[in-house]
């Protein structure tokens, strides 16, 4: 059972205070939706959950583990973001046999499938998909991942 | 987790909702619990307004003489953080229990090795062109053998080649391992791995090329023309100048990848402001400077004895990238991702 908890964190950019004294528990098991106008901290908090960015203050861990530099968390999460990370000159099926390198419980035949049906061409480089196709991209690596942890940050962009 | 501020789309899935306004928690609670939180009113308009009067009214929709109005129950009154998110609660809400394979970690030694396999992999083409160039070349020392006077060599073109490699092989690649939550230091030890292993491969492929070109009178190695004939001292000179070259290009796109605007003109400013640096030190010393700079280079690079020895500099190429690779180590501390 995976339980995320974030202990009064705070994150500031320079001037910005995007996240102010956060407490917050996540179980596992459910489906959460993090909602907030633009700029309100969504991204700013799923980044610190991945130790994509170093909180100011607080601590947060997921089942008891602090994240920061920690493999044996971060490789039971998936976070798709809301940037694309990828490569450009990397091919879609490239991209998904690498994060099965890295993910092993990732289900490639279930990837494949779900390429077939939104119609994603898997030969494409992810730089030649359109905003929506590139949405898709990685909602399907992330349903693909096997990971017990999902983070979505704007999925159904485009 | 979803985040999101395109409810719409979502909201039927959700079971739970979390709402942060300006870095500030302001809510947390279960679908439900907003579902019946309000409720909506249809009639007509005159009535419906009547209604709600008094009331607190998320929204209000009039079609001709009728009207839809949707109302925040009162015990909720006080926690309602904002108008806008109304539409979830006139959302119906699924649950969505997933079924989640079994669970499987993954060790961060697994990690390591398979992000060195992907460094690698991502080197490969450009290594393959360069031999390719390089074999063209051999082509033109070999029909040019016996017809011109002078002498040729190869094995210089690889260290740049290296170099370069090292400048490029960071940034998406970091940004790459990023995105499937490898950590930095997993990272770190991939790329390393990964120039050390590219110098081990690229210095055995130069041995090789240069054992076959030996032949030809014209040919003379780079190292052969700096130490001349020594094989195994070749070896070890080739890779840990391969390795060092790597190394070099790494830090230099780190340094880069850290810097503001501003010390990115400060730091592009430093190789041109050493020159002049030199001069005004050297001038200050009476010339001590540079001779005691030539000496040291000459030491370091084994050219201080009565023949020229290759040890000392692969000392010195290794002593360097051990240094770089303890700065690359910190560059890297809670380096942001720039996408």
């Amino acid at each position: 059972m995976s339980r995320i908890e974030l202990r009064g964190v705070s994150k500031r950019y320079g001037h910005n205070l995007a996240l102010n004294e956060v407490n917050l528990t996540l179980e596992g098991q459910k489906i959460y939706g993090l909602l907030g106008r633009n700029g309100a901290g969504k991204t700013t908090l799923l980044n610190l959950l991945t130790a994509k960015t170093y909180p100011t203050l607080g601590t947060i861990t997921i089942d008891g583990q602090a994240v920061w530099e920690n493999d044996a968390v971060l490789s039971r999460v998936f976070y798709m973001t809301e940037t694309n990370l990828y490569p450009a000159s990397v091919r879609v099926r490239e991209a998904f046999h690498w994060t099965a390198q890295f993910y092993p419980g990732f289900q490639m035949s279930y990837a494949e499938e779900l390429a077939r049906r939104c119609e994603l061409d898997t030969r494409k480089r992810v730089k030649e998909l359109s905003i929506g196709y590139a949405s898709i991209f990685k909602a399907i690596l992330a349903l693909a991942s096997g990971a017990p942890i999902l983070l979505l940050d704007e999925p159904v962009l485009g | 987790m979803i985040s999101t501020h395109l409810i719409d789309e979502i909201a039927d899935i959700l079971e739970e909702v979390i709402i942060i306004d300006r870095g500030r928690l302001i809510l947390h609670r279960p679908v439900e619990e907003l579902l019946e939180s309000a409720y909506s009113v249809f009639g007509e308009a005159s009535r419906v307004d009547q209604y709600i009067q008094g009331k607190n009214c998320l929204s209000e929709e009039r079609l001709q003489n009728f009207k839809t109005a949707i109302v925040l129950a009162e015990q909720w009154t006080g926690l309602w953080p904002n108008p806008w998110i109304w539409r979830l609660a006139v959302q119906s809400c699924r649950n969505c229990l997933s079924h989640l394979p079994a669970l499987k970690e993954e060790s961060a030694m697994a990690r390591v090795w398979s992000f060195t396999k992907y460094q690698l992999r991502d080197y490969r083409t450009a290594v393959l062109v360069f031999y390719l160039v390089l074999a063209v070349i051999a082509a033109f020392i070999l029909a040019i053998n016996g017809r011109v006077e002078g002498q040729a060599s190869l094995s210089g073109g690889s260290i740049i080649f290296v170099f370069v490699i090292g400048l490029n092989c960071f940034k998406s690649s970091f940004l790459f391992a990023q995105a499937n939550n490898i950590s930095r230091w997993v990272f770190y030890q991939a790329t390393l791995l990964s120039l050390v292993g590219l110098g081990i491969i690229m210095g055995a492929v130069d041995m090789i090329l240069d054992a076959a070109l030996q032949r030809l009178p014209i040919y003379l190695g780079l190292f052969e023309q700096l130490y001349g004939k020594a094989p195994l001292a070749k070896g070890l000179w080739t890779t840990a100048s391969l390795v060092f070259a790597g190394s070099l290009g790494w830090m230099i796109t780190m340094i880069y990848y850290r810097s503001s605007n501003l010390w990115k003109v400060v730091v592009s400013l430093i190789p041109v402001l050493i020159s002049p640096a030199l001069s005004l030190l050297n001038w200050l010393t009476n010339g001590r400077l540079t001779f005691s700079l030539f000496a040291f280079l000459k030491w370091a690079f084994g050219f201080a004895g009565e023949s020229p020895n290759p040890y000392p500099a692969v000392l010195t190429f290794l002593a360097g990238s051990v240094l770089i690779w303890a700065i690359n180590a910190v560059l890297l501390y809670r380096a942001p991702v720039k996408g």
